[in-house]
Parts: C-alpha cells; structure tokens; sequence
C-alpha cells in the first residue's frame, strides 16, 4: 500500500517545472532511484526490500512514473494467542490447526515466507503553467493477498504559485486469504470439528478515499502543508491468520480461535507539515498527523528531520519519530473462557494501545554522478496488553539516484 | 519564583523568535533559490517515504495522510 | 448648429476610435536598464536598432541549463543580422552564478542585477522569463519558462523580427 499515496505526495510538490516551490531534478529527461531496505525484528519478521523507480520527462507536458517493489519477508509474527499452550488445542507440526504453519507447534507465533510484487505507474499531465492532473494505478501480488487500486488528484496553484489546492480521490480493491486459499470462519474454533474448522472462500475489501489539501510557501525560508483525508473501506477487514484465545483464571489457554473484525472501518486524518531552513543553513522538517476511526484508534505522529550538508556535497539527516494510538475498540488481549464470544474481537498488537519512537539518521553523498543515501533507524514499541508486549526492529536502507539527459 | 519567570520569558522569546523565522512574506520569483533545493522540499526522498509508510502499515494501525491511493498488502 | 454638433460628434468619435485602437494595439516599451555585466556595464540603450532576447535566470533554475547552448545557438545564428542575447542573472551571489557561467558557458552578453530590481520593473512571475524586444525597444513577445514547444516559437519570432525594417 501506500505506492501511489507516496508518489501523489510528490507530485504535489515537484512535478515538472511547477509546483508551489520550483522543481528539483525535474529537467532531465529521467530520474532513476533504486533502494534496498533491510527491517528486521529481534527474533521475530525480517523483511528484505527491493525497490526501483524512475521519473520520466516526456516532452514538454507530462511526467511518467513507474515504480516496482520486489519484497521478501521471512521468520515468525505473534497470532495474538496466548504463549500458554492449550491442552486441547490440536496440533499437527504443519499446520497447528489453523491452516498455517507455527512455530514448534505453539498457536502464539506463526512462521512467514513470502515474497511479493508490487508495481506503481503514475501519470503527470499539466495542462497549463497552474493546473495539472495524476492518473495513477497500482498492482500488488503475492501468494495470499492481491491489491489493485488508482487514483485520480488535481493540483492548481495561485498565479504567484505561492499556494496549491489538492484534491485527489481513489479506490481499492483487495483480496485476501490463507495461502492455502480459504479464509477462516470468524471467531471460530479451530478445535471445532475435530481439527478442522470451516473456511470459507477467499475474502474482499474495497476502499475508498479522499483528500483536501493545501501547501503553501510561506518566506523564502519555509514551506507549509495542510492535508485532511477522509478514507473508508468494506469486506473482508479481518485478518485471516491471526488467532485469539480464551484463557482461564490463569491466563492459561482454553480455547482457540480466529478472530474477526466488523465489515466496515471509516477513517480520517489530518497532517500538517513544514519544510524550514535555519539561518545556520541546515534544514528542519516537522510534521504531526492526527488519525482517527469508528475502531476507536485515535493516534498522533510526530516526525523530525533535522538535516545539515556539509561541504562537498554530503549531509547528515538525525531523524525521530513518536507515535502513539489508542486501541480498537474490539482488541482484547484474550478472552474469558466463561463469556460468551463477542461479535468481534481481535488479539492482534497492531490494534492494541501502544506507542512507538523511531531514532536515525540517514547520510547522503555525491557519487558516480548521483546521490547515495544510507540509514540506520531503531524502531521500539511497546504495547498495552498485547501478548508481546514489545517489538524492537532494526531498519537499514541503502540508495542511488541519478538524473540522466 | 525567579526561575519560574525566567523560565516563561525564555519560552515566550523562544516562540517569538520561531514566529518570527516563519513570518509570512510574499516571495518573488527570483528569490526561490532555498526553496528549489532537494532538501527543502516536502517530501525529498520519496522512495524513503514509499519504504517508511509500507513499514508503519504493517506495524500501526493508522494509515495515510500525506496523500492518496490505492494498493496494499497483506504484510503481518 | 447643427453642422457644429455633428463636427463634435464625428471628432470626438474619431478620437475614441483612435484611443480604442491605441488601447488594443499599445506595446509595452522595454524598460531601461544599467547593470554591470561580465564585461563592464550593460544598458539597454545601448542595444536600440537591434532585435534583443532578453533573459533572466539564476544558477538555481533548472531549466536554465538547458536555455544556455540554446541561446549560445540563436546568438551565433542571428547576430550577423542585428540580433542580441542579454542574460540577467537574478543570483543574489555573484559567486554563484560565475559558478554555473563556468559549467555553461555564454557566448552573449550576462549581467547582473543582484536586488533583482530590474527583474521588479519587468515584473516576472516565473523562472525563467524571456522577453523578445524589437528594433525600437517594445517587448513583441515574452516567454515564461523554457521547454521545446518555446524554442520554436522563440526561432520562429526572432527570424521575422530581424528581417522586418
């Protein structure tokens, strides 16, 4: 996700010769930027990522752009059951009875090997020296989750191109399942039916989403942006390997099911962000998102750059991040043994309340003619109630861009 | 006391000196140079973002806001 | 009375005629400029009698890059037949337009207008602009930006200008 999303972010700010601050790099005939990322936890998911882009000039009029993503991801990710093994649950090394495979046949974590394949096109076209348009589409594949999506955004800016207006809206439609093709009954058992709970076929969501958005230049120093996004989606939102459990007195397993989540999710943001360079030269970025759904997440973002170039060409970027969220309203770290199911719960980490900081820094310098840009972060999150109540991940990515005529 | 006082006026000349750095001025348009430059831009590093953002999807519960589209993935 | 009422109407339609067709025909006049150049001072009045491209640019803009061999091109074409490249550079140092003069080279007249004063009276509201100036020194044509679809526009004026008396 977040392909076109990423690119229409750009696009706002640097396409062809526009744009509320002049274009960077844009006059070239094309850009190509490819980047390997390495994210992994400690003892848990590590994620290798291959990612290619290029930024093509045609003529005097449009830009073309085409990324690809070619990702892997392997090791162990938490259900959301319980570390205590049940009794009762039925196991088989393979499959543990949910349909995946575990971890020694412990329902808490369950092993990944995926690899996946995204590509994003997107189309530029201006259609005077203010207004231009984004058409852009996005395909992503890999063995149990297909996603399609496009997107149309306009942008228009004031005569002194000081201000430009956004308004963009796209659709998506995704499939999800099991590898092995079904998804599970929600909330049901997988000790039901002697080890073999019902699955039905794979499942679909679709999405749909907004944006409002204005940037303007400030001074000769500073520039601002002001986004709302409104999103909402429908189907098939659950998870269909992540498990809950009910636990006894002890916080033992009793019972274990799959979760499910309710069939509908409306969201909003509003992001606020601001580009400034210091009289001492270095350049600082400070942005805060506010996020809210009918899951009852709220969650605030605060991201800061802090960048510094040195002679040469090279430059330091410090970077930190601090993001809080509340919990879903059906996240439940596990459930009673004597209570009756809700009609929706979920066990997984990502919809508890927690909190999470990224430190790093990233260091940039000329290099065959382009830029190479290295980053080191450490991502640290703690949760609430979840199981695993903490995640701690290192994040390295290297990168070369380079503009050729 | 006094630390107290002092304390507020160092944070209200702090504000003030910020306001100040981000006083709103009409810009001409030979005067962009900063404002051209690869740093100064709101996104600089977009295929940093695209890596960022497929990062905090997976790991978060809230998506989005610095733009708009479609696609996804079935990260855990 | 009669014969006077019609004199007055016909004379003063006729001036409104002429102010009208003053109005939709009236050029803009080149404003005057002293600037030091990289070879001592340049001023626009020095240039009149000849079809003047005028440009303004900064080390910072992109496109500017790919205006310089184009200009470098029109320069050597058409000087032999009165025609004259002035490039403004709007760089706040001078250091780093030389700096850019050394990696595109101008085979035209470059000068300097540092507080952007002169850019202020031509009132640009892009970078870059270019104004294509006639033989009395009225602006004919101004160009914003720099892009393919400008140079054969730019080509296209600067040869009728220069074979107009």
């Amino acid at each position: 996700m977040k392909s076109i999303r990423n690119k229409l972010a750009v696009a706002t700010c640097t396409v062809l010769s526009q744009g509320a601050q002049q274009a960077v790099a844009t006059e070239s005939s094309w850009t190509t930027d490819t980047s390997y990322l390495f994210y992994s936890e400690a003892d848990r998911v590590t994620v290798n990522k291959i990612i290619t882009r290029a930024d093509v000039t045609l003529g005097d009029n449009d830009l073309l752009m085409l990324e690809a993503v070619y990702d892997t991801i392997t090791g162990a990710t938490p259900t959301g059951a319980v570390k205590s093994v049940s009794p009762v649950s039925v196991t088989t090394p393979s499959s543990g009875g949910a349909g995946f495979k575990t971890t020694s046949g412990t329902p808490d974590l369950v092993d990944f090997d995926d690899t996946r394949l995204g590509v994003n096109v997107g189309w530029t076209h201006s259609y005077n020296r203010t207004f231009r348009v984004n058409y852009g589409a996005s395909i992503s594949v890999e063995r149990d989750y297909e996603a399609y999506g496009g997107s149309l955004t306009f942008d228009k800016e004031t005569d002194d191109r000081s201000l430009t207006f956004t308004a963009g809206i796209a659709g998506s439609y995704d499939t999800i399942m099991q590898s092995s093709g079904g998804t599970p009954e929600p909330l049901g058992e997988i000790s039901a039916n002697e080890g073999k709970p019902k699955f039905f076929e794979a499942g679909n969501k679709r999405g749909y989403e907004g944006i409002l958005g204005v940037s303007r230049i400030i001074n000769r120093r500073t520039v601002a942006q002001l986004n709302y996004t409104i999103g909402s989606q429908k189907g098939y939102l659950t998870d269909p390997y992540k498990l809950i459990s009910s636990t006894d007195a002890n916080g033992i397993e009793v019972e274990r099911y799959f979760e499910s989540r309710p069939d509908n999710r409306q969201r909003q943001t509003l992001y606020g962000a601001m580009v400034h360079r210091l009289e001492n030269k270095d350049t600082i970025h400070l942005s805060y998102r506010f996020y809210w759904d009918d899951w009852d997440i709220n969650s605030h973002t605060v991201v800061y750059r802090h960048r510094r170039e040195f002679s040469g060409g090279s430059f330091l970027e410090p970077h930190l991040r601090i993001y809080t969220q509340t919990a879903a309203a059906f996240f439940r770290h596990s459930l009673e043994y004597d209570q009756s199911v809700p009609e929706y719960a979920s066990a997984d980490y990502r919809l508890d309340e927690m909190s999470s900081v990224t430190l790093g820094a990233k260091y940039g310098l000329p290099a065959w003619g382009g830029t190479l840009r290295f980053r080191l972060e450490y991502l640290y999150q703690t949760f609430a109630e979840a199981e695993y109540d903490t995640n701690k991940a290192v994040i390295f990515q290297a990168s070369f861009k380079k503009a050729f005529d | 006391m006094n630390k107290l006082r002092l304390t507020l006026v160092c944070t209200l000349l702090v504000t003030l000196q910020a306001c100040a750095a981000f006083k709103p001025e009409p810009v001409k348009p030979w005067q962009k140079g900063i404002l051209a430059e690869e740093s100064m831009q709101l996104e600089a590093d977009a295929i940093e973002s695209f890596a960022d953002e497929h990062i905090y999807f997976s790991k978060e519960a809230s998506t989005g806001g610095k733009g708009v589209g479609g696609g996804g993935c079935g990260c855990n | 009375m009669l014969k006077q009422a019609v004199s007055a109407i016909i004379i003063s339609s006729l001036l409104s005629l002429l102010l009208y067709a003053s109005n939709v025909t009236a050029e803009e006049k080149a404003r005057r400029f002293r600037l030091p150049g990289t070879e001592g001072v340049v001023d626009l009045a020095q240039f009149r009698g000849k079809v003047v491209y005028l440009d303004f640019w900064a080390s910072w803009c992109l496109p500017c890059r790919k205006s310089f061999p184009w200009m470098n091109m029109i320069q050597a074409r058409y000087k032999d037949k009165g025609f004259e490249v002035i490039a403004i550079t709007l760089d706040e140092s001078p250091d780093d337009a030389t700096a850019f003069l050394r990696k595109y080279p101008a085979a035209f007249t470059v000068a300097f207008d540092r507080k952007g004063k002169v850019a202020e009276g031509y009132g640009l509201k892009v970078m870059p602009t270019s104004y294509l100036i006639d033989k009395r020194g009225y602006i004919v044509e101004t160009y914003e930006g720099f892009n393919k679809s400008l140079k054969k526009k730019a080509e296209t004026a600067i040869e009728q200008l220069v074979t107009k008396q």
